[in-house]
């Protein structure tokens, strides 16, 4: 059954998808019409606003410490990782992609087309995102309410005494 | 490029038909009398953006953009309308449930005048019956808007909720149990933390332990079997998220805890004693803080020398044993690691989410007020609901956290006495002393708006 508490989170990751939505639509459309609108590149900012949450996310077991971002940057770096790629990533392989992405991002906002195939990925992996997002609250709204926290805490009991 | 627009008219057409069925739902729900004004103001706002979204559904298949989206792509976008569509099916049976007459109506002006006190006067609440036995608030006006937002509606739409409105849930089978509905504030807790932003002072003061961290990324990928083995950027993304997620949630029901002690004082502890040990082991964690942990940090809170009531004090003891005669096992390193790093900054957690709440609404401190409980919990005894103390210039309606105060130590340390006195069983007096905590709430309540139109 759908919670009165599942709101908040149905409505945070719809909020996301809907955004995602509309950058997916944007680069269908530049493929499509091989020019760029002043919407499109404002729509790109946001675009760009995700990939800088996936780098702080990606930079943070490493370095970062906890602060009011730091759910959401990890979230967003957890959904890059699933998006980019099937196969198990190296940390430089991950980084490479999300800097081709940022190069063809920018380029667009700054009214420069890219070519078709760097547009073409940059879909592909917003596309990607897209689908997870509304994975997410298809499992909010169908899935159990409760109790089931990220699959890594139920990993990390593989090795109880890791980290005592 | 896979299209095929047979099938994206047919699946539109399905939603637009769901938006139908939902307009013709509000149109029942707004048959119904409410008490306030704010669910049919929330059932307009909905029949509107549902409006909204069927009119887009219908234009879709003439938008140069959605057409030239891939099928799957044109599915996504389609499916997300679905769960839009679950999302205002469920603020509608908020509304719906408001009228379910479980009780908890006086509750309503007092929470309600605490959350203005704390957020402004552009600030209601639903306050409504769950089938579970938790509580929980959800800031409806905030998630409406931010959905709606994502379908582009109209900002004279997104005008129409007032400033912020919160659903308040509570365990509709517990209604009669009404002093244990100081928990609630722990909920008021949740709005507060939000606006203050307390993220942003009480999250920086938790340090991250990194070389911990690295050996459970190392024996996460150690322990993987080959044919699982998922790569070292999946294990930190989902280590990352794990951790950076237990410690923002777990942070955040620790300060709301602070935040409802610091609304009700003692009451508040009490009618958490008397809940979250429901369920189950003191140390066990799901994405809520080990109630050990909890308990332990409410018990740091309470100086219990200024209560006066032999049994009340015997059963403060008795939990305070409990909670703290042993350290937290905790279930999983992870939850050792976010549970060890927020405890050894729990005393600044409390004081600053302390220091917050007293500049903006000022803190309840039962030791200031032990003449006026005390007088109350003698009305008690006699039968009468605690709603006023007698003073020398004449007679005042109690504080909210008096009575509610006055009520948890008349039912600790007088339900004995009662039953003997008239002849109830436990369960009798037990809802008898309740019902007279709850007239009080409204008496008082009357008394106040008096007060405040003379």
């Amino acid at each position: 059954m759908l919670s009165e508490r599942d709101f908040s989170e149905l409505s945070n990751s719809l909020a996301a998808g809907f955004d995602l939505d509309k950058i997916v639509r944007t680069l269908a459309h530049i493929v499509s019409t091989r020019s760029i609108r002043l919407e499109d590149r404002m729509r790109l900012t946001a675009a760009k606003g995700l990939l800088d949450e996936i780098r702080r996310g990606e930079r943070w077991l490493d370095s970062g410490n906890f602060d009011a971002h730091s759910a959401q940057d990890a979230l967003a770096f957890d959904r890059a990782a699933g998006a980019l790629s099937m196969a198990p990533l190296t940390t430089e392989e991950f980084n490479g992609a999300i800097s081709r992405l940022e190069t063809t991002i920018d380029s667009l906002v700054a009214d420069r087309l890219p070519g078709e195939e760097e547009i073409s990925e940059a879909r592909s992996f917003y596309g990607r995102l897209a689908r997870r997002t509304l994975q997410e609250s298809h499992r909010i709204v169908s899935g159990p309410a409760h109790g089931e926290g990220p699959t890594v805490a139920t990993w990390t009991q593989i090795q109880p005494g890791a980290a005592t | 490029m896979d299209t095929n627009p047979a099938w994206r008219s047919h699946v539109i057409q399905a939603q637009v038909d769901r938006c139908l069925a939902f307009e013709d739902h509000i149109v029942r729900l707004r048959r119904r009398e409410y008490a306030s004004e704010l669910p049919p103001i929330i059932l307009d706002f909905l029949e509107k953006a549902s409006g909204h979204v069927r009119r887009r559904l219908r234009h879709l298949l003439r938008e140069p953009e959605f057409t030239v989206l891939s099928d799957s792509e044109a599915q996504t976008e389609i499916g997300r309308y679905l769960d839009f569509y679950q999302g205002m099916y469920l603020a509608a049976s908020l509304v719906e449930r408001v009228g379910a007459g479980d009780g908890l109506v006086e509750l309503y002006m007092p929470l309600r005048r605490i959350l203005t006190r704390a957020l402004g006067e552009e600030t209601d609440l639903l306050l409504l019956p769950i089938p579970s036995v938790n509580y929980s608030l959800q800031p409806v006006g905030e998630g409406l808007r931010k959905v709606a937002k994502g379908v582009d509606i109209a900002p004279a739409t997104l005008s129409m909720l007032p400033g912020s409105i919160y659903a308040v849930g509570f365990p509709g089978l517990q209604s009669a149990h009404f002093v244990g509905q100081c928990l609630l504030a722990h909920e008021v807790g949740h709005a507060m933390y939000a606006r203050y932003k307390l993220a942003d002072v009480l999250l920086p003061l938790v340090q991250k332990d990194e070389e911990h961290l690295g050996e459970l990324a190392r024996s996460i990928a150690t322990a993987m079997p080959d044919d699982m083995a998922i790569g070292e950027v999946r294990i930190k993304a989902l280590l990352s998220t794990a951790i950076t997620r237990a410690v923002e949630r777990w942070v955040k029901e620790i300060a709301c805890d602070i935040i409802g002690y610091a609304l009700l004082g003692p009451a508040f502890l009490m009618s958490a004693l008397h809940f979250l040990p429901l369920w189950g082991p003191l140390d066990d964690s799901t994405e809520y803080p080990p109630n050990r942990m909890r308990l332990h940090l409410l018990f740091d809170l309470l100086d219990d020398s200024g209560i006066r009531y032999r049994r009340v004090r015997a059963f403060l003891k008795t939990w305070r044993d409990a909670v703290s005669f042993k350290k937290i096992e905790w279930g999983t390193p992870l939850d050792q690691l976010a549970g060890e790093a927020i405890m050894t900054v729990s005393p600044q957690i409390s004081r600053v989410t302390l220091e917050q709440v007293k500049d903006r609404v000022g803190v309840f401190d039962y030791r200031d007020r032990v003449d006026h409980i005390h007088a109350l919990v003698e009305r008690m005894r006699q039968g009468i609901p605690p709603n006023e103390v007698v003073t020398a210039t004449g007679p005042i309606p109690a504080s909210f956290p008096c009575v509610m105060n006055a009520g948890w130590f008349s039912l600790l340390d007088d339900l004995g006495a009662i039953r003997r006195e008239h002849g109830w069983s436990e369960k009798e007096a037990k809802d008898k002393m309740n019902a007279w905590v709850a007239k009080a709430v409204e008496l008082r309540e009357i008394q106040t708006r008096w007060q405040e139109v003379q």
